[in-house]
């Protein structure tokens, strides 16, 4: 029988869990060429809701994890193509165009419309995943050799037993966009489109939106959007832009190592201070934890 | 059958592993367990019982002994004093069903359900004024006595304040000898948790002591009431460990509220005394 | 981000085969091989020069002169060879029957051009023969003008005195992309214009076939369309940044 045992019930577990998942959040930005498009995005999210659930095999499964991306901004530089008049056969032969019109060009954006979008708290993902909770012995680097255990506690830097969350798999399914996602893309394009043919008059801009296409239209064609604008984006965030993998690994390795789901310090203390005099403060050796599907129970014997 | 089937976290500390921490207690608050005059204080060596003091009590510059004032020599309006010790040396602590040791008599063995016992060996000396010494003190007092102007004395048969309005403070007699004793004493406690609902803190309450052979009984009596009396009001009450140390400060580490599981047919005791374990069992609420 | 925009392709409401600018353009034959000299005049000032040859070997059937990007002939004690592309070299060969394209990709316009032949039939001595001014066209010449905004326009012919009208339709933007019809066909004779009434899309080619000599085609708008009332500018979450505005009439880049 150990010296110590404190046993946490599944709903204690949670809570603790609750601790971890909201300390998560991660960001991270770049770019790439996409081809007829190149984008550059600043991502982070953070996670919400998630049950918990303690498994018979010494696990602990979690599901339906809401990975909330905020920020989400995305800006598409976007090649809008030439417009040009001319370039027709004046004089066609069967043998070929004996005299055509010289290409002359109109409209040409350099170096691409440059498109905003803030979509920041509108599209999430859930993971799930099962996990072992790993002991380690976490000695802060703050901590100098010539610091005693108190000396350490009393700079925040104790040594610790820590209790962490270590994956051992981790689903991430399929983004969540919300309907106004798609809106909000329309509306973007079109105010881009309407600013940088400003100035024109009307007439002119609808010359040239129609010889474009309906820029909207246009633009999703550039962007390969098709018509489920949904799967778009989530192909381009989770697939392109690597998005989900960027979740995955950020949430392995938080749970994993950054953020233990427990920790107590070493030498653990029973007193604390009392006016001049020092704490008390005991040893803890040979700590273990076992989970059933009940209780998650941390035992450890007081050192001598 | 699950630790948690009846509350949310359960925390238990075995009698061995408390004994431990009583040894640590004793090395790290050696002034909790000691008390003596200022004589001893000064020259710990000269204790009934040696302190081994961890070594961060030394280097913060806590004090190895409560230092208490001389024991007063009556007939000598409070001018004089002898110096003592008294030291907890060892205390033992035994959980239902008994088995580390066995108790007295008086006591009513075996343990009863819920309870734990306690031996402590309980250790003193005084300091004792060699006669020569003692007489030429007596004296003084006899002479101090002739000097003052009838009806002097006060309601308490005080010598009158000096000019300056200040009693005049006790001055041992010195020694170079000790005579010390120690004292075999058993206790029955329970635990208690007291406190406000959101700090409560674990309490040990004395049920009984005795202390084994002393004669005549009605010593026996007096010495048990002092030494019981010291235990309760002033040893145990700076004993209480919080609730929260007790299940590794999970209230602090996920900022959660935490209250003893209330007392049901499911828990009939919070905290339990059984198994050679003191459980609690404990509640979590939003913070 | 910016916009390049042709301003002056939206703003001229007038286009004159006899002073040329980005939405006319002269096609002239040249059946006689030769060495020939082109003078390109702006608003009566010479511009520019350009050499250009005719030759049974050639293998083009059309050259292009951008009138408005030929480097100046000021100081310059021999014509370009520039074929239009600005940078000097052989001169360009045409096939016989072949077409010399005259046109201006950018800029306000005010061109016209004069061809001389210095070599071959028709040069007596050492003194080039005129054969070509573009203020003038000649039966089989054709001049090709694309109109972009809307409205009612009348066609002219200066020296007969021919009249017509053109009407531009509004461009609707839809779900497609638009894109201009075929180009439609004038004829230009001591008849007048056949047809006389002409309806075309924005950006659609017109072709006015010269079947008499001594044509100059002027088009110019009498009465604009500007389409439905204002549009209310639908305002988003997005903000962008305006490009700078142009000064009128310059070229935006």
């Amino acid at each position: 029988m150990s010296d110590f045992t404190v046993a946490v019930s599944e709903k204690a577990v949670r809570k603790l869990f609750e601790t971890v998942r909201d300390n998560t959040h991660e960001s991270t930005s770049g770019s790439d060429d996409l081809g007829p498009f190149s984008v550059s995005w600043d991502v982070g999210f953070r996670l919400e809701n998630g049950s918990v659930d303690l498994q018979s095999d010494g696990s602990i499964l979690i599901s339906e994890l809401d990975v909330v991306y905020d920020p989400l901004k995305l800006t598409f530089g976007i090649d809008i193509p030439e417009l040009c008049i001319g370039g027709f056969c004046i004089i066609p032969t069967p043998f070929g165009c004996l005299l055509r019109a010289p290409r002359i060009c109109v409209f040409s954006a350099d170096p691409d419309i440059s498109l905003p979008l803030d979509l920041g708290g509108l599209i999430t993902s859930e993971i799930s995943g099962a996990f072992r909770i790993k002991t380690r012995y976490f000695v802060d680097p703050g901590r100098t050799a010539s610091m005693t255990n108190l000396d350490a506690e009393d700079a925040g830097v104790p040594n610790k037993w820590q209790f962490l969350l270590d994956p051992i798999w981790l689903d991430i399914d399929p983004l969540d966009i919300a309907d106004t996602v798609g809106n909000i893309l329309d509306q973007a394009i079109d105010n881009v489109v309407d600013g940088l043919l400003g100035f024109l008059p009307g007439w002119a801009r609808d010359l040239i939106k129609a010889i474009l296409g309906p820029i909207v239209d246009l633009i999703r064609a550039i962007l390969d959007i098709g018509d489920d604008i949904d799967e778009w984006l989530s192909n381009l965030l989770g697939v392109s832009l690597g998005l989900l993998d960027f979740v995955v690994t950020i949430v392995a390795d938080y749970f994993a190592n950054k953020y233990p789901i427990f920790a107590l310090e070493d030498p653990y203390p029973i007193l604390g201070y009392d006016g001049p005099l020092i704490p008390v403060k005991v040893p803890l050796r040979n700590m273990g934890v076992a989970v059933s599907d009940t209780e998650m129970v941390l035992a450890a014997d007081v050192g001598a | 059958m699950a630790f948690t089937d009846n509350c949310d976290v359960f925390g238990s500390v075995h009698e061995d592993g408390l004994n431990r921490i009583v040894r640590h207690l004793m090395a790290q608050r050696p002034s909790l367990f000691n008390y003596a005059t200022r004589m001893f204080a000064a020259a710990p060596e000269r204790l009934c019982e040696p302190i081994k003091p961890h070594p961060e009590v030394v280097r913060r510059g806590n004090p190895l002994i409560t230092v208490e004032d001389p024991l007063p020599i009556p007939g000598t309006d409070g001018l004089l004093g002898m110096d003592f010790c008294f030291q907890i040396a060892e205390l033992v602590v035994d959980f239902h069903p008994g088995n580390q040791f066995s108790l007295p008599p008086e006591l009513d063995p075996p343990l009863q359900w819920q309870r734990m016992a306690l031996h402590l060996r309980v250790c003193g000396g005084i300091a004792c004024p060699s006669p020569r010494v003692s007489d030429r003190y007596g004296d003084v007092i006899a002479n101090l006595q002739k000097g003052l102007p009838a009806g002097a004395a006060t309601h308490d048969n005080r010598p009158a304040a000096t000019n300056e309005g200040q009693r005049p403070p006790i001055t041992t007699i010195p020694s170079e000898e000790r005579d010390c004793f120690c004292l075999d004493v058993f206790a029955v406690a329970h635990f208690e948790l007291v406190g406000p609902d959101d700090s409560k803190k674990l309490a040990i309450r004395l049920d009984g002591l005795e202390i084994v052979d002393i004669r005549p009984e009605g010593l026996e009596n007096s010495l048990e009431c002092y030494i019981a009396t010291t235990l309760r009001v002033g040893i145990l009450p700076r004993l209480r460990i919080a609730l929260d140390t007790l299940v590794y400060e999970l209230g602090a580490f996920a900022t959660i509220s935490i209250s003893p599981t209330p007392i049901s047919a499911s828990v009939p005791n919070n905290p339990a005394i059984e198994n050679d374990l003191v459980k609690v069992f404990v509640n979590i609420g939003v913070a | 981000m910016k916009a390049r925009i042709n301003t002056y392709a939206f703003q001229q409401t007038t286009v004159d085969s006899a002073s040329l600018g980005v939405l006319g353009t002269v096609a002239h034959p040249l059946t006689e091989p030769g060495d020939y000299e082109g003078t390109v005049f702006k608003n009566g000032f010479e511009m520019a020069r350009f050499s250009l040859r005719v030759a049974l070997d050639a293998g083009d059937t059309q050259v292009d002169i951008d009138l408005a990007t030929l480097p100046s002939s000021r100081g310059r004690p021999e014509p370009c060879g520039c074929d239009g592309k600005g940078s000097s070299g052989p001169s360009p060969a045409l096939k016989p029957g072949g077409y010399l394209v005259l046109y201006a990709s950018t800029g306000a316009g005010g061109f016209h051009v004069l061809l001389d032949k210095l070599s071959g039939e028709k040069v007596k001595g050492d003194k080039p023969a005129a054969v070509f001014d573009s203020r003038i066209l000649k039966k089989g010449d054709l001049f090709i003008a694309s109109l972009l905004r809307p409205g009612l326009y009348e066609m002219a012919e200066l020296h007969s005195g021919a009249k017509g009208s053109i009407v531009v339709a509004y461009p609707q933007p839809g779900g497609k992309p638009y894109a201009p019809p075929p180009p439609a066909t004038v004829r230009v004779s001591d008849k007048g214009f056949t047809p006389a009434k002409l309806d075309v899309a924005a950006a659609q080619g017109i072709v006015f076939t010269v079947e008499s000599g001594g044509a100059a085609i002027r088009i110019s708008l009498q009465k604009p369309d500007d389409g439905p009332a204002k549009r209310a500018t639908p305002r988003g979450k997005v903000r962008w940044t305006n490009p700078r505005p142009p000064e009128a009439p310059s070229e935006t880049r």
